[in-house]
């Protein structure tokens, strides 16, 4: 479960970070247009929110709770790396 | 960030008095804490339960109304208006928890 | 709003670099200090695996015999204290306090030591174990810091975390634009680079940062705010006795007494408590007709902070009292606290609170030198920079690297110091601050780039090298495996794990090179950064 919840924040934190003109452009080649960078922005925080739910469902809320603002740090920690490091193939 | 309050400061309008930064720090710290301090106490004395409880309620709230404040202080507008503000607040609050212990009210 | 943005980030930097040595002190102690149980196996290898306390069963047999061995030792004390191993740590400590005859004044405090204290392996049996604080030294230096009055280390570390909570709030405020910049780092850009690591470690974990510092100004808070306990109480004493069991103090009969089963008590503790067995236990007046047994519940299962302390007759074994049930209030206190210390949780969580406080620890570090960073490219002669950014340039390089050097120094220590020493868990802190008063002193004779290659570079090389010390010993990581160990064997990955990351740093920092400036009249300038270290 906990896994889970990693997962669903790393998923969430991708589509906040794509929902961001700059980091669109890094990964797309191009800027998202308005109405795709409101679902994915939604996106995101749904699936945050998904990630806490899953948190609190392995630890308890109180627990859940504190573990998930360490996972969060922990799964936006790959994304900023990816971000410095990877260069993809523009289309 | 830096650069840009140099532009800043240079543009501003306005000369700060030399006593306008030492006055703040004073304010921010002796006056936030005074005024944290105050406020705790009157919190402790109004907030509904038992003694403890409304002490230890109290006090976990103090650091957040002593940073609060310390916030307030650097970020307004002009160093003697918000120095009046801060003391005076201690004072009355200070004053209002002084005459709720004195009176026994409400206990 | 932009006046207000920029007094905010002048209060950011200043209220940062006035207090971020001592911060990046605090925050490394208390980050280490996760580990407290795990560093205190690491320091007292003659407790192996078998002292582990599992079951109900190893609890009475273990308290049993520490209470045997204090006997024979100290039949006469004041009182005896003894601490379970939890169910992270081993063996079972004993400390107690000796009688002074009637008039003499009060000893001061001593921490256990081979004079007042012993230990019981998982048989009951008692145990030559090196005299040294294990992992407790780091919890305490993290508070109490260390050749000081306690109190005054606690207003001062106090003052220290108010700064800090104030440079949270400040920089949330400042720096609207790092969530903007969510998700950027860009290396190899000088203060870009800086700034960007400082950023990423703050925003990353900033739910910790602020929790960890509001929380850990909760866990003093009667210290530094005491003013709402005396809107309602008479002093602190009140408040004191207003959580503890109401049970008078019984006054020392000088009367021998047959004490009572401890089993009984266990098992009476274990049932109030819903199954959660004691931390600590706490005997006044011992073998005496006046005896007292107070039971501590053990803090690892719950968040709530709160030893719940049952108050015992030792004579008779009847329950004398327990804590007045909590309510609202202290229990939001206790979870603060609670939460802050992080005793409750379970490896993974435990894990994501190190790795929290590594980010606290990189955030207080780069947000040091990105002071030096962001002056350096307006001095007037980079060459020569006046005295002040020398100064924090090189308290910069003995503390953000001496320091974690010092930390391996003592455990160094911990292995060559001769274990019947005098005073031993002394040497081991006095290694730790000279090691690190060295490394003060030393960067201030070199360049501070050298500086931080040669300190990084030992500290990673030191912290790799003690696994393989233990190995060559004949107690190293094939010998936890073949035991079962898991604890240790993990405890020396880790510690290879962070070498290994020290010493990447240093060559990172040894292979930079700050790009050459396009414009011919800003050569000498870069030369200049070269010179100074960029």
């Amino acid at each position: 479960m906990s896994l889970i919840s990693w997962l669903l924040a790393l998923a969430g934190f991708a589509c906040l970070a794509l929902a961001m003109e700059d980091h669109h452009h890094w990964l797309v080649g191009r800027r998202p247009s308005r109405r795709w960078a409101f679902t994915l922005r939604l996106l995101g925080w749904s699936l945050l929110a998904l990630s806490w739910a899953a948190a609190a469902a392995s630890w308890g809320p109180a627990l859940g709770s504190i573990a998930w603002c360490g996972l969060l740090s922990v799964s936006a920690g790959p994304l900023v790396l990816a971000r410095t490091y990877l260069h993809p193939r523009r289309r | 960030m830096t650069q840009s309050s140099k532009v800043n400061r240079t543009n501003s309008t306005r000369a700060r008095p030399v006593w306008d930064v030492p006055l703040r720090v004073l304010t921010a710290s002796l006056g936030g804490y005074a005024l944290t301090a105050a406020a705790t106490a009157l919190l402790a004395r109004l907030l509904p339960g038992s003694p403890l409880e409304t002490a230890m309620a109290a006090t976990t709230l103090s650091f957040a109304l002593f940073a609060g404040a310390v916030v307030w202080t650097f970020g307004a507008g002009r160093a003697l208006v918000v120095t009046g503000w801060i003391w005076g607040l201690a004072l009355l609050t200070g004053g209002l928890a002084w005459l709720s212990m004195q009176a026994g009210w409400p206990t | 709003m932009k006046g207000f943005r920029q007094t905010q980030s002048a209060l950011h930097t200043w209220t940062g670099l006035l207090v971020g040595w001592v911060l990046f002190l605090i925050f490394i102690a208390g980050t280490v200090s996760y580990w407290r149980e795990e560093i205190s196996r690491w320091m007292r290898p003659e407790l192996s695996v078998t002292s582990e306390m599992r079951t109900p069963e190893d609890e009475r047999r273990m308290v049993e015999g520490a209470l045997a061995a204090l006997a024979a030792r100290a039949p006469d004390a004041t009182s005896w204290s003894i601490t379970l191993p939890g169910s992270r740590g081993v063996g079972v400590q004993g400390v107690w306090t000796e009688r002074l005859p009637p008039g003499e004044p009060r000893r001061p405090f001593r921490w256990p030591d081979a004079t007042n204290s012993l230990w019981v392996d998982g048989d009951g049996q008692p145990v030559a174990v090196r005299e040294t604080r294990g992992g407790d030294f780091w919890y305490r230096l993290h508070f109490d810091l260390h050749y000081m009055p306690v109190i005054w280390a606690r207003w001062f570390v106090g003052f220290c975390s108010m700064f800090m909570l104030i440079a949270i709030v400040t920089g949330i405020i400042t720096h609207k634009k790092i969530f903007r910049e969510f998700f950027t780092f860009r290396p190899g850009k000088g203060q870009r680079s800086w700034l960007d690591g400082h950023n990423a470690t703050a925003v990353l974990a900033l739910p910790f940062h602020l929790m960890i510092t509001y929380t850990g100004l909760v866990t003093l808070m009667t210290l530094y705010m005491p003013w709402g306990m005396l809107a309602n109480f008479d002093d602190r004493n009140a408040v004191f006795a207003a959580t503890q069991p109401n049970v008078p103090p019984a006054q020392y009969a000088a009367t021998p007494a047959a004490m009572a089963p401890m089993g009984v008590m266990l098992a009476l503790a274990r049932e109030t408590w819903g199954g959660v067995g004691p931390g600590s236990i706490r005997i006044s007046n011992p073998g005496d007709a006046s005896a007292r047994v107070t039971l501590g519940r053990d803090l690892h299962h719950s968040i709530l902070d709160d030893g719940e302390p049952l108050v015992f007759d030792g004579v008779s074994g009847a329950l004398l009292g327990q804590a007045p049930a909590g309510g609202a209030g202290t229990a939001t206190r206790d979870a603060m606290v609670g939460i802050h210390a992080g005793r409750f949780s379970p490896i993974t969580v435990r894990w994501l609170y190190f790795l929290s406080g590594l980010a606290g620890t990189v955030m207080v570090g780069t947000g040091l030198v990105m002071w030096t960073a962001k002056r350096r490219e307006k001095l007037a002669d980079p060459a020569r920079p006046h005295i002040g950014f020398r100064l924090v340039e090189r308290l910069n390089v003995g503390t953000v690297a001496g320091l974690p050097l010092g930390m391996v120094t003592m455990l160094w220590a911990n292995r060559l110091l001769p274990v019947g020493m005098e005073g031993r868990w002394h040497g081991e802190v006095n290694a730790m601050f000279i090691t690190w008063g060295l490394a003060l002193a030393y960067a201030f004779f070199r360049p501070p780039k050298r500086g931080w290659v040669e300190q990084f570079g030992l500290t990673g090389a030191a912290l790799v090298a003690l696994p393989i010390l233990d190995q060559l010993s004949g107690q190293g990581m094939w010998q936890h495996l073949a035991h079962g160990d898991a604890t240790r064997f993990w405890t020396d990955i880790t510690l290879i794990a962070l070498g290994l990351s020290l010493a990447a740093i240093a060559v990172k920092v040894h292979r930079h090179k700050p790009r050459m400036a396009p414009a011919k009249g800003r050569a000498p300038r870069e030369a200049a950064l070269a010179v100074a270290g960029e």
